[in-house]
């Protein structure tokens, strides 16, 4: 049920703000948050189903979609600071002096 | 879904915060990051801040710190909180360092000798350096603040 897969999301995405967030900008805040949801909503029951059809064990379809909101967020938040951080090395020079 | 699956979920929730809180009070050790151009300065800092709550480490170029960055990101060994000093060998400048790292959600503060106004910086993300060692309590308060150690 669509009201469910939702409710589940928000938990989820409310989950990865957890430690998150202190002298961070809200819009940032609410961007992860936003993120976690919609892949969770659009994506979970998919990740459950896949996870159940590739692995012999079937985990719920809660626990699918709520990982999916906080593990994807995070997920997707890692690789904008990585993009951003190999651009600022390509901006800063590759020499690798520590 | 059913309810059943939802009320999975609300225990996946718990089991997470519990963890978290777990992992945050009896694992985690905050990283520091500290980066000086100059030996000596380092050589002070090293001696002068008396962090044994936190795991600190040293570079001394912005390229150092980014190739390290890049590497924690992988490794989920990212810093806490960076100390940067203002005026660094290379053509960056702290502000620049600075500003990086704040756009990525880590916090930071630049440190420097020079007593006049730093434009793109606010002044309390500035800790001005001092003989005297208010500058390094200064310097272990901030860090204390911003890793959560004290509030």
């Amino acid at each position: 049920m669509a009201v469910e897969v939702a409710l589940v999301a928000l938990v989820g995405s409310s989950a990865s703000l957890i430690g998150t967030g202190e002298g961070e900008k809200k819009s940032k805040t609410f961007r992860r948050g936003v993120s976690g949801w919609c892949l969770a909503f659009f994506g979970g029951q998919d990740l459950a189903a896949l996870v159940a059809h590739m692995f012999d064990f079937h985990p719920s379809e809660g626990v699918c979609v709520f990982f999916t909101a906080y593990i994807g967020a995070a997920f997707l938040e890692r690789v904008l600071v990585l993009i951003n951080a190999f651009s600022a090395r390509g901006l800063w020079g590759k020499n690798d002096s520590k | 879904m059913t309810v059943n699956d939802f009320y999975d979920a609300l225990l996946c929730a718990l089991a997470v915060y519990v963890g978290f809180k777990f992992w945050k009070k009896f694992v985690h050790r905050p990283r520091v990051w500290v980066l000086d151009d100059s030996e000596s300065d380092m050589m002070l800092f090293k001696m002068n801040i008396k962090l044994d709550e936190c795991d600190l480490r040293y570079f001394t170029s912005p390229q150092g710190i980014i190739n390290a960055y890049i590497k924690s990101l992988a490794t989920f060994g990212a810093p806490s909180c960076i100390v940067i000093d203002y005026y660094l060998s290379d053509k960056i400048k702290g502000d620049e360092v600075l500003d990086f790292f704040k756009k990525n959600g880590v916090k930071g503060v630049v440190v420097t000798g020079y007593d006049g106004a730093i434009s793109n910086i606010a002044e309390r993300d500035i800790i001005r350096k001092t003989p005297n060692q208010s500058y390094f309590r200064q310097v272990e308060a901030w860090i204390l603040n911003a890793t959560g150690l004290r509030s």
